[in-house]
């Protein structure tokens, strides 16, 4: 146990209730992408298509984009964080 | 006014979709004897809605003859001794899902719809063709699934597929077989749960109880019986049918865990309505 660990005591029993929750969030979430058919390296893709677009009008911090698919309700959303430097010159 | 077709489904196989039919079939025609209640069994190769309500016997025709026209629909219907408001369109047991199509359903539904107020159909498991032909007349969808992994997974895949029809169907949630107990000790997921991971309307719980066993030896829908155990499937299938019709019936409390849930739930009650 490291020293947070010996901070905040012995780790809370996970029930099983909890554990069949959370893998089934989780496969229920993959599920969905693979409908959509989307795996992650086509996300990737489209991170990457997405930059040079987006590079085309601003400079942008690529080291720090982010992006994913996130849950919404029973809706997936593409959310895509690209930090801006400046807008580039037309 | 044309009648409603409600749906029941669930992806995965033996979770309750019949049980769930029958029941809430009876109770709705016991309810009120001027709704006209008709059920089909789509199970086409697999039949069983005939033998939990009991009809097994009356069967002279089914679905496959009807839409092949070797009868007419109405003579190929069941009638319900018990409730002469309720009648059984049984499904054919020496033949498959591709006896009838999804066109077929549609114009022998737009049929149905004159001569009943309420038509609830009975799904088999699987998203093949006898999943496409029950969906596609179907104007609300009940999804029944049971509080374990593979039921929700199953669930959540059906109703992805529901939404992605062209027409709006809506989807309803029904957890069946819950066991108080074993989610009062964190050992089965809660209403909850399953309501958060689904993100559909709740529109009943119904506990495990043996009794649906017994009932369904003597082809007597448990919610066809005259009194019921607080807190039984039977009155859980009553409760279903009375919102079903716009009446407003709080969740049943079955444990404490449950009690926060089911406090936000009654307060959105209003919600279930759609008749
Ligand atoms: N609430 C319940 N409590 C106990 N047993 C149940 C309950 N609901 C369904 N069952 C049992 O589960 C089995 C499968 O039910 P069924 O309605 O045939 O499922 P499906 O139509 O989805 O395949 C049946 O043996 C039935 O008696
Ligand atoms: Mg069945």
């Amino acid at each position: 146990m490291g020293l947070l660990g010996w901070l905040t005591g012995p780790p809370k029993d996970v029930t099983s209730r909890d554990e069949a929750k959370k893998r089934l969030q989780l496969t229920i979430f993959h599920d969905r992408m693979e409908v959509m058919e989307l795996p992650p390296d086509r996300l990737n893709a489209l991170r990457d298509e997405l930059l040079l677009v987006i590079a085309k009008y601003f400079e942008v911090d690529i080291g720090r984009t982010e992006c994913t698919l996130e849950q919404d309700e029973r809706e997936v959303a593409f959310v895509a964080n690209i930090p801006v430097k400046r807008l580039r010159g037309s | 006014m044309p009648g409603k077709t409600i749906l029941f489904t669930s992806g995965k196989g033996g979770v309750g979709k019949t049980t769930s039919t029958a029941n809430i079939g009876v109770a709705l025609a016991s309810q009120d004897p001027n709704i006209n209640v008709c059920m089909i069994d789509m199970d086409i190769g697999l039949r069983n809605l005939d033998i939990q309500l009991g009809l097994e016997n009356r069967i002279v025709y089914n679905i496959v003859d009807v839409v092949e026209g070797a009868c007419k629909a109405r003579q190929a219907l069941v009638k319900d001794k018990r409730l002469p408001n309720l009648a059984l369109l049984p499904a054919a047991q020496t033949r498959d899902k591709s006896a009838v199509s999804p066109e077929q359903m549609i114009t022998l539904i737009a049929e149905l719809r004159e001569m009943f107020d309420l038509i609830l159909i009975d799904s088999p498991a699987g998203i093949e063709q006898g999943f496409y032909n029950s969906v596609a007349a179907a104007d609300e969808a009940i999804i029944v699934s049971t509080p374990e992994m593979s039921a929700v997974r199953d669930a959540d895949r059906v109703i992805g597929l529901l939404e992605a029809q062209n027409r709006k169907i809506n989807c309803w949630l029904v957890i069946n077989r819950l066991r108080p107990a074993m989610v009062q000790s964190n050992d089965m997921m809660g209403v909850d749960d399953v309501v958060e991971i689904l993100n559909i309307k709740l529109l009943g719980v119904i506990p495990e109880d043996e009794r649906i066993i017994v009932s369904t030896n003597k082809g007597e829908p448990l919610a066809l019986a005259k009194s019921h155990k607080p807190n039984g499937a039977g009155q859980a299938y009553q409760n279903i049918a009375l919102r079903l019709t716009g009446v407003e019936v709080p969740l049943m409390v079955f444990g404490e865990s449950e009690n926060i849930f089911v406090k936000q739930f009654n307060k959105l009650k209003a919600l279930i309505k759609f008749s």
